[in-house]
């Protein structure tokens, strides 16, 4: 039994409450001067961290698929069980949401990246994460050193409605059912949404106010973000699209790509979501963080320049516990 | 033992790959200070997996906790380990089972061995168990047939996914069905299943592995024991129901727990 095969490495991150546990799909360059005796690593890597409830495979093993993708393609990749999820230690937090929405895995995701990076002698960090796993990415690259770029899954920017008797419910509640009440609600949903779209720039009294600040302060620092999104097919009209808020007022400095894929689930986890997520975001990656250090780069590198990447080091290679 | 810290009782996780033909499974071992028995975990199918991990997690931990070594793992092409999930039969994973199985019975030959298998997973670990391997059985809610377990995550599926898809895509599980039994491959939660997957399926059939000892566990000179779990053991069993909620199962562990020594320790066991 081994802690390393040929395309992978598993690893663990020891800390004073927790372990993270994590694998490590090791870049082709690398596979192939493993067995030539010299380790060289890029200096790009890429962090998936686990959503919600699932491990770090993800569901339907969809970070796995886009791990071994963006390895295969050079790029050093990791996916990570935050602690109380997968194989890493304890259990989740009482109230996982509320945890989460507040950014309170920032902190130890931080130190993870950290971690990895110096481990792996990664000059910079692209953090990876689908619906609570963006939202704890979007909090960590905002107090990370080493995150440079975010890839964010259906990312979501609101709080859980704390329902409040609305005029149009106390309305339905002496109107009876029927086409004047059906008449009623489309005529709100339809107002709701047209004064979204005429009116005033504020999110909803139900935004996440802190997770919008670090979103909007990282837009505005000019940090390249991939979205992926998939057009629900029952979007209510009062429904906020954040996304839509976000393309509107976009500014040029700011690098933010949106995708959204038609035909994909909410996890991305179909063959069509995988097949996007790993086209769309190899583009993203190469036109961004092209292997030869080339940061920032716009232009799409050639194949053997990110081949001879020169922004290659040696690693040590202590072992997986570190 | 029961004093150790979280992070303690963590350190002695060892996670390894296992080779097998093909392909390297995800391994991990839990050790027990002292151990007093052995425990093989054979986990449930693909998208179970997904749901039931948590809790399967806390189980082995439960047991390492109380001088158990437990060894859990992903089947080939699923999870952490590597291989193709569409290449793959029932027919590779109970290799797996019985390649662990074996490894791990002659690792420490002296202490008990169970294995322990939820939903298909007890299907194949009474596979195993069959073929000699292991001193005791356990088994969680067996399905009567694989095929019957695959079925029932298709229809919660097709279910789930007429929610989400649009009018123009909408199939029903009997529209799947029907697909798999032509020979054409069905993507059910990210997982592609096969058409020999489905075909296979059929063929493993708990009445046919434990046979006329169904009726009577004794018959096979070790010890067997099947539970059927009910809904309050979500998301063990029932993957889909609450399965974000992060429910409290000690009930179930303690009560299987006590249930242990029995299991191992009776008579008929066969303790090497």
């Amino acid at each position: 039994m081994n802690t390393q095969i040929d395309t992978r490495e598993l690893f663990a991150l020891d800390g004073p409450e927790y372990v993270v546990r994590g694998t490590y799909h090791m870049p082709r360059e690398i596979r192939e001067n493993v067995r030539g005796g010299v380790r060289p690593q890029s200096s790009v890597g890429i962090i998936i961290l686990n959503s919600l409830a699932p491990t770090r495979a993800g569901k339907g093993d969809s970070s796995v698929a886009w791990a071994n993708a963006f390895a295969n393609h050079g790029y050093p990749t990791f996916r990570c069980d935050l602690p109380g999820f997968g194989d890493s230690s304890g259990d989740p937090p009482a109230r996982l949401l509320d945890f989460i929405n507040n950014g309170e895995y920032a902190t130890i995701a931080a130190d993870a990246v950290a971690r990895i990076a110096k481990h792996f002698k990664l000059q910079s960090v692209i953090l990876c994460g689908l619906c609570a796993g963006a939202v704890s990415a979007i909090f960590t690259a905002g107090i990370s050193r080493e995150c440079q770029g975010l890839i964010v899954l259906d990312p979501y920017f609101h709080l859980p409605l704390t329902h409040k008797a609305s005029a149009r419910s106390r309305l339905a509640k002496i109107i009876p059912a029927g086409t004047l009440r059906l008449s009623l609600k489309r005529f709100s949903n339809w107002a709701t949404g047209a004064r979204r779209r005429l009116g005033k720039k504020r999110f909803p009294q139900n935004s996440n106010h802190s997770l919008l600040d670090r979103w909007l302060g990282l837009v505005n620092s000019g940090m390249p973000i991939l979205v992926f999104d998939h057009p629900p097919n029952t979007r209510r009209d009062e429904e906020f699209d954040y996304l839509a808020y976000f393309s509107q007022y976009s500014e040029p400095r700011h690098r933010v790509v949106i995708h959204s894929i038609r035909g994909a689930d909410h996890t991305f986890a179909n063959n069509l979501g995988k097949a996007a997520v790993r086209q769309h975001g190899l583009e993203w990656l190469d036109r961004n963080f092209g292997l030869n250090g080339n940061k920032g780069a716009e232009s799409q590198p050639n194949e053997g320049d990110q081949l001879t990447a020169a922004g290659i080091a040696a690693p040590e290679r202590s072992g997986a516990r570190f | 033992m029961l004093n150790d810290t979280m992070a303690e009782i963590e350190l002695r996780e060892d996670a390894r790959y296992f080779a097998v033909p093909g392909a390297h499974l995800y391994t991990v071992l839990h050790q027990a200070k002292d151990a007093i028995g052995r425990v093989l975990l054979v986990g449930p199918f693909a998208a179970e997996r997904h749901f039931s991990y948590h809790p399967w997690v806390r189980w082995a931990r439960y047991l390492a906790a109380r001088g158990y070594e437990v060894l859990r793992f992903d089947y080939r092409g699923i999870g952490e380990s590597t291989g193709v999930f569409q290449e793959m039969s029932f027919e590779h994973w109970l290799e797996d089972v019985r390649l662990l199985a074996d490894w791990y019975q002659r690792r420490s030959p002296s202490l008990p061995f169970l294995i322990h298998g939820l939903e298909v997973g007890a299907l194949l670990a009474a596979a195993a168990f069959r073929r000699d391997l292991g001193d005791g059985l356990l088994l969680w809610s067996p399905p009567p047939t694989a095929n019957q377990a695959l079925r029932s995550a298709l229809v919660r599926w097709a279910g789930l996914e007429q929610i989400w898809d649009s009018l123009d895509n909408r199939k029903s599980a009997a529209e799947y069905i029907r697909e798999l039994e032509q020979g054409i491959p069905v993507e059910v939660q990210g997982y592609e299943w096969s058409a020999r997957l489905w075909h296979d399926s059929s063929l493993l059939d708990l009445h046919s592995i434990l046979g006329t000892e169904l009726q009577d566990p004794t018959n096979f000179g070790r010890p067997v024991k099947i539970d059927k779990l009910t809904k309050e053991a979500a998301p063990l069993v029932w993957p889909h129901l609450m399965y974000q909620e992060m429910r409290d199962l000690d009930w179930l562990y303690t009560q299987t727990f006590d249930s242990l020594p029995n299991l191992l320790a009776r008579p008929d066991a066969r303790l090497a």
